[in-house]
């Protein structure tokens, strides 16, 4: 039922070319083309917008010389003012990395030291064939797509400790052993995360995920039930571990391994690393999308008919998660390498047991009663956890009025 | 068991608020930094060769010297600590110095501003600025260490015109001298004959 | 049953981010465990004491600079200070309370680096550019005082370079108002944030008895807990003349002297320093600024003199033979003190926690190798 259109794309062309194998082969091409371009140009504006983000929040005003003059206006009315905004970099920064030199340490395993970013970016772009992207698209309908998902993130974790171990280098054999302890411990509580919402769904199939968050705002996962919510926050968190994301970003940890794992490598290397950093940024966030915010319904539910409208609402959720985890990065120190572990196995790990315990219960009570109550304990979580924060910031200037 | 197991629940709920407070913290910092991520006009940036931040009066940048008006005292290159400074220097007629060049080598100055102080007030001119003196540029940076050598060097005129100063000023001297001892010695007569004078009419 | 493997000996730095200039640590480590650190020095040695020996006393000065140069004030007024009791100069009001707004701007300056590096060693980047942001509103001030932005040599023997007037005063009194408002946002940003505490908080920690041990002093040792503070222990200088109070350890998280408390400390030395600085801006008194010294010429004689710089005790022993150069200069620099028993507080650390040891005992390689 989902794959409806990708099916009817298939026999338009095998319709026209008569030959059904051939179809599929070539849908495969177009789809996988227009995904790797759009992931290049997200990977491109991602580091633009990360290193924008992280000035601004700096008081500074990032990468400005680059590029053409721009002004931008809309209707007449100046958006914004005349000024350099350093756009060129994407391109500068590609040629730079193109025209690098690619070296290889003496002592290192050539072999494997080469093989690992393209093992790294492989599995992490061959996730986003099972996104769902607009109602009756997927590029590759599989009725376990959140296996194909997992199973995708564990190899990037592979890629990673070739890439260290090959390297010959004490660091980077340091980012490999972390990243391997932190991505099998995240991968647990992220799991259950994930697997709380196949429960409620009772389908491994992403479409299917997304397709029962239709309507209302508050028919999506994360907010039809605190359960689930509670499993949003935890797959949130994971997902930053995933990423090797600050505050968890031990395996890269500047102050401490140098740069980790990917110490070593230079010009394109390099940037496949990067790159495949943003990409799976870009893939959690997804991923948390359309399990716990709807996927491609926007939360109106007058919207929901225009399916076209599917990819852009996505997009703008996963983006707007992305910018979260840019905030994050430059608000945030990083973990030590014990406490990453106490975290998950004490604290997410139990919490993702409950929520999902909690959410296998809550499929017993459908009444109308229940759904309300639901949705207020949320409320309410939020609440508290507001007046906690408002609390620690007033205590703050309180305790410093009483030193000065 | 159950003894085991109420550490464990109470561990695990003393991590659980771990997190949630983790998250409290987080979310306070995310704060601050998106209040200066909608701010800009909190942004600091000096964008350098568009914008310049001015530069005090007294900002010490590089050491100039007016080869003019130097008097070749060596009192800054006695001052100096690294002995960046040297001077060279010719004998005038007068036996004062003349200036014929003065070499600073940057590559080692400590811009500690010692020499300028030590250069003499006599060396002042209109604006009252001495001979040397620090200028606001800092913008003299090179790619080899021979270009940050500064020497000035007095020009041709201005050698030939203090030459000639310093005969001028000899032959003035050497006028004055004779006046004085002509009037020393017309004194003396003056003198000499009152003293006679005084003599006869006692 | 334990494990052990082959030690795994790495070497940190000299170019590592996180060793703050060209120190370099052997680790011998156990998976992320470290046995030992062993710090190798040198790699910034420029014969200080030996170059002062061949300069005029007055060209000693902007050596001085040079060994912190994070905190350049400080050192120069511990070396003047020294040069001052051997040639009995005195030096005249204005001038003492210049060195005072001067040396105080320093400490805050030099206290925001130690602030922003250390969140850079946590992993907080932000922090750090922060905290450059307000440095360099004191770095005006002190251009504007002394016409350099980093080594000033801006204390001279028998009083200052240049005047501290009332467009500097109205300054300063304007960068007090911003910084107060600014330190709440470190402590929301970086110092409660419960990820650098965890990080921070009972890591590295350094017993009084080892910080006496080893000859600490400054925000290190006061981190322990100990009172001591040369303006007020030892007052020179016009500081017996203001109100503060000795910033000491809060352990409002953490055990006295661990690395949250050390950093604490310098946060709550900056609110202290902009409380002198206050104070003495509204007390500055008319004046010549510098005795006029035309040559200087101690007697023969040696001495000690110390101050409180931004690190702990800067000294400098002097030996005079009554000649223009001084015949022997002896520095004692507090980060190297810090750094003398790191072999031995360092030890079964993991590496993060060494890091954090490292970024919050707050050293400067120009300092340690001089």
């Amino acid at each position: 039922m989902s794959s409806f259109l990708q099916n009817y794309f298939v026999s338009f062309i095998a319709g026209l070319l008569n030959h059904q194998p051939l179809a599929w082969i070539l849908y495969g091409i177009i789809s996988g083309a227009v995904i790797l371009g759009v992931l290049s140009a997200y990977g491109a504006l991602a580091v633009y917008a990360e290193r924008k983000i992280m000035a601004f929040m700096q008081c500074r005003l990032g990468p400005m010389e680059v590029g053409p003059e721009i002004e931008l206006r809309i209707a007449g009315m100046k958006i914004l003012p005349k000024g350099w905004y350093g756009l060129g970099v994407l391109i500068a920064d590609g040629i730079k990395l193109l025209g690098k030199e690619d070296t290889v340490p003496a002592k290192a395993d050539s072999l494997i030291f080469k093989l690992a970013p393209a093992i790294v970016f492989a599995a992490t772009i061959t996730s986003f064939v099972v996104i769902p992207f607009a109602p009756f698209f997927t590029p590759a309908d599989i009725d376990a797509g959140i296996l194909v998902i997992l199973a995708a993130s564990s190899i990037v974790a592979v890629g990673i400790v070739m890439g260290g171990y090959a390297s010959n280098n004490k660091w980077s054999l340091y980012g490999a052993i972390r990243s391997v302890a932190q991505v099998v411990s995240y991968e647990v509580p992220m799991g259950l995360a994930l697997l709380s919402v196949v429960m409620t769904t009772g389908s491994l199939a992403l479409a299917d995920i997304a397709d029962n968050q239709s309507g209302w705002a508050w028919n999506w996962h994360a907010f039809s039930n605190v359960w689930l919510f509670i499993a949003a926050i935890i797959y949130i968190i994971s997902s930053l571990a995933e990423t090797n994301r600050t505050p968890f970003d031990i395996p890269e940890a500047e102050a401490e391994l140098v740069a980790g794992y990917h110490t070593e490598y230079s010009g394109m290397r390099f940037a496949l690393f990067m790159f495949a950093e943003y990409i799976n940024m870009l893939l959690v966030s997804l991923i948390a999308s359309v399990f716990f915010f709807g996927g491609y319904y926007s939360g109106i539910q007058w919207l929901d008919r225009y399916y076209f409208l599917g990819p852009f609402v996505l997009g703008a959720k996963a983006l707007l998660l992305v910018i979260i985890m840019i905030w994050l990065r430059w608000t945030l120190p990083r973990f030590r390498v014990d406490q990453l572990m106490t975290l998950c196995w004490k604290a997410m790990l139990p919490l993702s047991i409950i929520a999902f315990v909690g959410a296998a219960a809550a499929l017993f009570q459908t009444s109308l009663v229940f759904a309300i109550f639901w949705r207020f304990c949320i409320l309410i979580l939020l609440a508290l956890f507001a007046f906690e924060v408002a609390k620690g910031i007033r205590t703050k200037s309180i305790s410093r009025k009483a030193t000065e | 068991m159950n003894m085991q197991a109420r550490p464990i629940v109470k561990e695990m709920f003393e991590s659980v608020g771990w997190l949630v407070n983790i998250l409290v913290t987080s979310v306070q910092g995310m704060l601050i930094t998106g209040k200066y991520f909608v701010r800009p006009n909190e942004i600091v940036t000096v964008r350098y060769p568009r914008e310049k931040l001015n530069v005090p009066e007294n900002f010490r940048g590089r050491l100039l010297n007016d080869p003019e008006r130097c008097i070749s005292c060596e009192l800054c290159a006695r001052a100096c600590p690294t002995k960046c400074i040297t001077v060279k220097h010719e004998m005038g007629a007068d036996k004062k110095r003349i200036l014929t060049e003065y070499s600073l080598d940057m590559t080692a100055c400590l811009f500690c501003g010692l020499c300028t102080e030590a250069c003499p007030e006599t060396t002042k001119n209109a604006k009252g600025k001495k001979c040397l003196i620090f200028v606001n540029d800092y913008e003299y940076s090179s790619d080899s260490k021979e270009q940050i050598k500064y020497y000035f060097k007095q020009t041709e005129d201005g050698l030939a015109r203090k030459r000639k100063d310093a005969e001028e000023r000899v032959k003035k001297a050497a006028e004055a001298k004779k006046k004085s001892e002509e009037a020393k010695s017309a004194a003396a007569a003056i003198a000499s004959t009152k003293i006679n004078i005084a003599e006869e009419s006692k | 049953m334990t494990v052990h493997g082959e030690e795994l000996v790495i070497n940190m730095g000299p170019q590592h981010p996180s060793t703050h200039g060209v120190l370099r640590l052997l680790l011998k480590t156990d998976g992320e465990v470290v046995g030992e650190a062993l710090p190798q020095i040198g790699y910034l040695h420029r014969c200080f004491e030996k170059s002062a020996e061949r300069v005029s006393w007055n060209g000693v000065v902007p050596y001085t600079d040079r060994m912190d140069y994070v905190a350049a004030i400080s050192n120069e007024w511990s070396f003047v200070l020294a040069a001052e009791k051997l040639g009995n100069a005195t030096v005249p009001e204005r001038g003492e309370y210049c060195r005072v707004i001067s040396a105080e701007l320093q400490r805050i300056a030099s206290h925001l680096v130690a602030f922003g590096t250390f969140g850079i060693d946590m992993g907080a980047f932000t922090p750090f550019l922060h905290a450059f942001r307000d440095r360099e509103k004191i770095l005006d001030i002190l251009e504007m005082m002394s016409g350099a932005r980093l080594l000033y040599h801006y204390i001279r023997i028998g009083g200052v370079m240049s005047d501290c007037d009332s467009k500097i005063c109205e300054m300063i009194k304007l960068f007090i108002k911003d910084m107060r408002t600014r330190l709440p946002e470190y402590h929301q940003l970086l110092s409660y944030n419960r990820i650098f505490i965890e990080r921070t908080a009972n890591v590295g920690i350094i017993t009084r008895e080892q910080a006496i041990n080893y000859n600490i002093t400054g925000p290190n040792l006061r981190a322990t807990g100990m009172e001591w503070d040369l303006r007020k222990c030892d007052p020179y200088s016009i500081y017996d003349r203001f109100e503060f109070k000795i910033a000491v350890g809060t352990c409002e998280h953490g055990v006295s002297g661990d690395s949250w408390n050390r950093y604490m400390v310098r946060l709550i030395e900056i609110e202290e320093s902009l409380k002198i600085l206050e104070q003495a801006v509204e007390q500055i008194p008319a004046g010549p600024i510098s005795a006029a010294i035309k040559v200087f010429k101690p007697a023969p004689g040696e001495i000690y003199a110390r101050t409180e710089g931004a690190r702990g005790e800067i000294g400098f022993y002097v030996i005079s033979d009554g000649d223009l150069k001084p015949f022997r200069v002896k520095a004692k620099s507090p980060s190297f003190c810090a750094l003398s028993g790191f072999h031995e507080y360092s030890r079964n650390l993991m590496i993060a926690d060494l890091v954090a040891l490292l970024g919050s005992i707050d050293i400067v390689l120009g300092e340690v190798d001089r």
